[in-house]
């Protein structure tokens, strides 16, 4: 499966988002998506989601454009998981795990067997199956957005859209998905696309880095080539220096501190 | 439910016996059963005036508060969920006050006396003014803004304040008819006929299936738009439906009996403790609890207190001390 990016341009009302970005995005690759604040990270990954529809351009999943889907096809096309992930409602974390499966289930019917079975592995690999039966009101930020995280697996998409998704999670558990997610990449053929602020551990986990800035891609490539000391210091304006780490068995950034 | 719809039935049957006259519970299962199954010979036991008080007077008027009472818990639960906001209720978005304006207007122009124009003119009233919130709200450029929560909140209030202005300047102008005003906002379910009560049930059996149909995308509403949207949720579309929806059972509740407030924001309050959030569970049983609520108001304020005091006011009375409890209790 591809994902590709034609001449594409979002804005709203008079300020330009994105100008003109074009890209294509492969299966069985795990992206990163780097940029300062505002550069236009999300509205990428609205766009791609289909929920915002481009000012000019086309997206095309495979030989399909994307508007032209219904809202649950694109569903069973790409999960999402947004920045935010506030929610208002007492629901137990087992309900909104399952509310996943939503758009595989026919209206009036019940979970079958399967989206039982696929919905509890998914909470025990994100280690909140203890926790299944808490309200998602009384949990802890990283809880929930773990919790958020496995509805989304457990949407089971051959897409997924990360919208810093570990934000809040302490670094066992950031390790703990991005081992998951890297695990569904290579077994499942995923195609994950993740908005980081982390440019180490993008450069660890990602096989490709996007640097996005002012709505326009600075650098495109595989990690190796593009995390590059002249790269960083184009997109954000910050001197570092880029070292293979032996340890990470990555290239690593390092931020001089005055 | 079924505690509940138990429940009910027995509150339908006490409210039946009570009142000025009062009835033997027996003599009232008797008669129904007689009337339901046509055995006249049965009625012969029980008096006349029992059968004429039950079928003119007094099941009208509690059957009518049932459904109205169910309608307004379920227009609550509805604007909950699309607002995100468990403050909302079904007169979030000025419905109350727009069938206040054309119910003030059609009182003040005297068209009270051809009956059917009051309910009428504040039916009117709460569609245009749902369809100007909506307009306020809608902008077509930007799929997140359009219709959000906050939009819709925000005209609503700007709307209800305009239109407040408006209903105080007619009470202004309407010199002696200022309490005939200021009665028809308070509300009352005194002589409501056969009519009025099919009319709302007519609302309410149509707003509660598309409620029901709805019920799991108004679940995914509540965990926010992008998430919605990436669960196959037609956002606009959904929001749409349902608000209209849980306006029109608002604005009907209206028309046929004023303004009561609190029943649609008590009710899915309570019962969310009771069901958990979940709207399959939660609107049916809701639609019970509303019906049983609003009646134990009217069979108090109609044959409890001395006196019968408006309806409107009973319920805020009571809600309102209930409401601090709860929401007290909740943050321990």
């Amino acid at each position: 499966m591809k994902i590709s990016i034609n001449n594409l341009s979002f804005s709203y009302d008079a300020d330009s988002i994105l100008r003109q970005l074009n890209c294509s995005f492969e299966s069985g690759n795990f992206y990163a998506i780097l940029g300062p604040n505002g550069s236009g990270k999300t509205t990428l990954l609205d766009l791609i989601a289909g929920f915002l529809k481009p000012c000019q351009g086309d997206i095309f999943f495979d030989k399909q454009k994307i508007d032209l889907l219904t809202k649950k096809q694109t569903a069973k096309k790409i999960g999402l998981v947004s920045q935010n992930y506030y929610i208002n409602f007492p629901f137990t974390v087992q309900e909104v795990v399952m509310m996943g499966r939503h758009p595989h289930i026919p209206r009036f019917s019940h979970p079958s067997a399967d989206d039982i079975n696929l919905s509890e592995s998914v909470m025990e690999k994100t280690g909140i199956l203890h926790l299944a039966h808490r309200r998602v009101t009384e949990l802890s930020g990283g809880e929930k957005q773990r919790c958020i995280f496995a509805r989304a697996l457990c949407q089971d998409t051959p897409v997924l859209l990360l919208d810093e998704a570990f934000s809040n999670m302490d670094i066992s558990h950031t390790l703990q998905m991005l081992r998951l997610v890297r695990q569904k990449v290579i077994e499942k053929n995923l195609l994950v696309l993740s908005v980081f602020h982390d440019l180490n551990l993008a450069s660890a986990w990602c096989d490709a880095l996007v640097f996005l800035k002012k709505g326009q891609i600075k650098a495109f490539g595989k990690t190796s080539e593009v995390m590059t000391d002249t790269n960083i210091k184009t997109v954000f304006a910050v001197e570092a220096k880029v070292e293979f780490n032996e340890h990470v068995q990555a290239k690593q950034a390092y931020f001089n501190v005055s | 439910m079924v505690l509940f719809s138990f429940f009910l039935t027995g509150m339908i049957l006490l409210s039946l016996s009570l009142g000025y006259i009062k009835i033997p519970v027996a003599d009232i299962v008797k008669i129904l059963f007689a009337k339901a199954f046509g055995r006249l010979d049965i009625l012969q036991s029980t008096s006349e005036t029992f059968t004429a008080v039950i079928f003119e007077v007094r099941l009208p008027r509690i059957l009518t508060c049932t459904v109205v009472g169910a309608a307004l818990a379920v227009s609550g639960t509805l604007f909950q969920g699309i607002l995100l906001n468990p403050l909302a209720d079904p007169y979030t978005l000025g419905v109350s006050a727009g069938a206040a304006f054309g119910a003030s207007i059609a009182i003040l122009l005297n068209l009270g006396a051809a009956f059917v124009s009051i309910p009428l003119f504040a039916f009117a009233g709460a569609c245009t003014t749902l369809f100007f919130v909506i307009f306020l709200s809608y902008s077509s450029k930007n799929a997140f803004s359009g219709l959000s929560s906050n939009n819709l909140i925000l005209s609503g209030i700007i709307v209800a304040a305009i239109l407040s202005a408006g209903i105080s300047f007619l009470k202004f102008v309407a010199n002696e008819q200022v309490s005939v005003i200021i009665f028809w906002l308070m509300g009352s379910f005194a002589s409501k006929t056969w009519a009025n009560f099919s009319l709302v049930l007519c609302f309410l059996v149509v707003g509660y299936f598309i409620s029901l149909f709805y019920a799991r995308d108004l679940n995914l509403i509540c965990l926010g738009d992008r998430s919605a949207a990436s669960l196959g949720v037609d956002l606009k579309k959904t929001t749409l439906i349902l608000l209209v929806t849980g306006s029109m059972l608002a604005a009907i509740c209206v028309s046929v009996s004023g303004i009561i407030g609190f029943i649609g924001l008590l009710v899915p309050h309570m019962i969310r403790f009771v069901t958990g959030p979940d709207h399959r569970r939660l609107i049916p049983v809701a639609l019970l609890a509303g019906g049983i609520l609003l009646l134990l108001a009217d069979t108090v304020t109609r044959a409890v207190l001395p006196h019968e005091i408006p309806i409107g006011v009973l319920t805020a009375l009571i809600g309102g001390p209930v409401f601090c409890w709860i929401f007290k209790k909740s943050r321990m």
